[in-house]
């Protein structure tokens, strides 16, 4: 077995170790990929989320145009198999005589940003508080499930419309909106999972073997958590990348200079009848993502942890 | 220089609130352990004997709580330790083994990465030459250890198990990780509690051999919790039996079992199916464990027993001294032997209820 060949202390055995640990995380990656194989329609959605990943990571090496300065001698020219475009404009233009592939491959990259940061802080708050609330129980308990109660009575798009209205448009502020409810799904699972394996028989073997209660819940209980929150992280990713785009689509999201699918989809509301394609376009990149993430999502709940229930 | 034994427990109460007032699970219970020796503590399920083990380990979860008691290790008070000083003896000077291998391997980690966790947890291996992270011997020694360790409990081919998870392994094979984890910091003394009764009958003996090679090769004390009269029988020095919360009879495994005194003693060796003894009717004890929240005054065997007389159900019976280190909580004697009938005080030999009275008197 390769953990013991290298000479001790050498560099060889670190390099040995990390070779191992890459290999299980291959191995592991692996297997996952060959499920994937027997659920044919998340294996599509992985695939369109790798290439919407690529798209966005090279978008500046795509297209050659300036996404917020236009030139409006070509505004909205249509996209290049509509009669009158050109493919020096694939996608055709908006308004303002901006190439609008450039700014939906950027706004893929806004999404993306978006969803990836927002998801991960709520899960990152979710957990904690979860995990601790759910192995001490207790006041925190207490405290914190009845301000999880309280957000989630408020329904989610107009308290971010609040929060934005408040806080006004901003890449910080939106992500703080968005993570101020998202974070309760993510404590609710953890807390739930918590309170199931704090009574299993391997916690008692820890307590034993004299680890600290923190260690236990950190180092024994939560790698048994990982997938379930892994599978919340992705479904909840699609749904606030819609919420996102919602409140671009009313202003209320990112600064006007950045391009967001949203305010892309509300400033081609007026060209609906004579250019299709501003509003359209944006709404299509949206829809497929998100879907692309719901399908991946699934597949990946079926494939992890087949109990886990997630109502959206 | 005064002798101390490794472990003495005395008068340990266990309670459990409960709705119906407080719980006894274990009752005014004391024991003494000797370095390297074997102690059995045989009972029904939920007479107390894992609440024993937990409580040795100061690990009763609230609100149930240690009431009184002393638990001397090596002469010192357990009780009396703080956490820190508590847990630093959990696992490296007192380790626990469980019933089902295969949850208690936490699923998620590789058998040997959990064994190491152990030594780790405990700074086993330290060099003590610098800190954790930049001292490169450290990890190496471990692992050399948990190979040693699984190589000494039997795990076949250890270099290729070591990367392998618990749902890998078979249930005797988990066990054996599982006292490879007990063993790895070479403790004094083994708490196993029913360490067999989830695995084969062959893997069973497999499982007993291994521990009584680690008794006898490093000299490691263990008290063995099991349900199986006969298992103690086969494996232990001295014998505890519990009811419902309290020792009933206690003494050496020749004593305990060639001559039980206590009739739930007896009980329980009749209610064992005897493989010499071809399609011999089981003879189990009628009726079931007492409410433990709501015991009878008198001793709380005596609703099944069938030697019960009036005086058995008036009040607390003390623990009897039958022979030297033989000790039964029992009146009966032969006045009470009267018109008994149950099948399986039949199989017991007369003449095996002496007269306590006479003794004590």
């Amino acid at each position: 077995m390769d953990h013991i060949t290298a000479p001790a202390g050498s560099i060889a055995e670190r390099l040995d170790e990390w070779r191992l640990g890459l290999g299980l995380w291959w191995r592991s990656m692996k297997e996952i990929a060959g499920h994937l194989r027997e659920h044919p329609l998340a294996l599509a959605g992985a695939i369109v989320l790798v290439i919407y990943v690529v798209l966005a990571v090279l978008s500046p090496y795509i297209t050659p145009y300036n996404i917020n300065r236009g030139n409006l001698r070509e505004r909205l020219i249509p996209p290049a198999w509509e009669e009158g475009g050109t493919w020096d404009h694939p996608l055709g233009t908006d308004p303002q005589g901006r190439d609008l592939l450039a700014r939906i491959l950027h706004g893929g990259r806004v999404s993306l940003t978006v969803g990836v940061l927002s998801v991960g802080i709520s899960a990152l708050i979710g957990t904690v508080l979860g995990a601790l609330c759910g192995f001490f129980r207790g006041w925190l308990d207490n405290l914190v499930s009845r301000v999880a109660d309280l957000l989630l009575a408020f329904p989610y798009l107009i308290f971010a419309i609040g929060m934005m209205a408040f806080l006004g448009p901003g890449f910080g502020n939106l992500i703080m909106a968005l993570t101020f409810k998202s974070w309760v799904e993510f404590f609710r699972l953890v807390r739930g999972e918590m309170l199931a394996q704090k009574t299993q028989e391997y916690v008692e073997a820890a307590r034993v073997s004299g680890e600290g209660k923190l260690a236990i819940i950190a180092r024994e209980i939560l790698p048994n958590i990982y997938n379930s929150i892994f599978v919340l992280a992705t479904l909840r990713m699609g749904y606030l990348i819609i919420m996102e785009a919602s409140l671009s689509f009313l202003g209320l999201g990112l600064p006007a200079n950045i391009p967001a699918w949203g305010s892309m989809v509300s400033a081609g509301r007026d060209y609906l009848l004579t250019a299709w394609w501003v509003s359209t376009l944006p709404g299509i990149a949206i829809l497929i993502l998100v879907l692309a993430i719901n399908l991946f999502g699934e597949g990946l709940r079926d494939i992890l942890d087949p109990r886990l229930k997630v109502e959206t | 220089m005064i002798h101390t034994p490794l472990l003495q427990i005395h008068n340990l109460t266990t309670i459990y609130p409960s709705s119906r007032g407080p719980v006894r699970a274990v009752n005014s219970v004391s024991l003494t352990l000797e370095e390297g020796r074997v102690l059995g503590l045989v009972g029904e399920s939920g007479c107390g004997k894992s609440t024993v083990l937990l409580s040795i380990l100061g690990l009763i979860r609230p609100p149930g709580r240690v009431a009184e008691g002393e638990i001397l290790f090596r002469g010192v008070d357990l009780r009396q330790m703080s956490q820190g000083e508590i847990r630093a003896i959990r696992g490296k000077e007192i380790s626990m083994i469980f019933q089902d291998p295969l949850s208690t391997l936490n699923p998620v980690f590789k058998v040997g990465e959990q064994i190491r966790e152990a030594l780790r947890l405990h700074g086993m291996m330290n060099s003590g030459r610098l800190p954790w992270p930049f001292d490169r011997q450290t990890g190496r020694r471990e692992r050399e250890r948990v190979l040693q360790v699984m190589a000494e409990v039997g795990i076949p081919s250890p270099d290729d198990r070591y990367a392998a998870y618990p749902h890998q392994f078979s249930g005797g094979m988990q066990q054996r990780a599982l006292i490879a984890i007990a063993l790895s910091c070479n403790p004094a003394l083994l708490l196993a509690d029913e360490p067999t009764t989830a695995l084969d009958v062959t893997i069973q003996a497999q499982i007993l051999d291994l521990m009584r090679r680690i008794n006898r090769e490093h000299g490691t004390a263990i008290i063995l919790v099991t349900h199986d009269l006969g298992v103690a029988a086969e494996f232990c020095d001295s014998i505890a039996v519990m009811y419902a919360g309290r020792i009933v009879e206690k003494g050496s495994v020749d004593q305990v079992v060639e001559n039980p005194q206590h009739p739930y003693t007896r009980g329980l060796l009749a209610s064992r199916p005897r493989i010499t003894i071809p399609k011999e009717p089981i003879a189990p004890i009628p009726g079931s464990v007492p409410d433990l929240a709501d015991l009878p005054a008198g001793c709380p065997f005596s609703p099944r027993c069938p030697l019960a007389q009036g005086v058995c159900r008036e009040g607390p019976v003390p623990l009897f001294e039958v022979t030297p280190g033989h000790t039964s909580r029992c009146l009966a004697h032969n006045d009470f032997r009267r018109d008994y009938d149950w099948a399986w005080t039949d199989r017991i030999e007369p003449g095996h209820i002496t007269d306590i009275r006479t003794l004590i008197e």
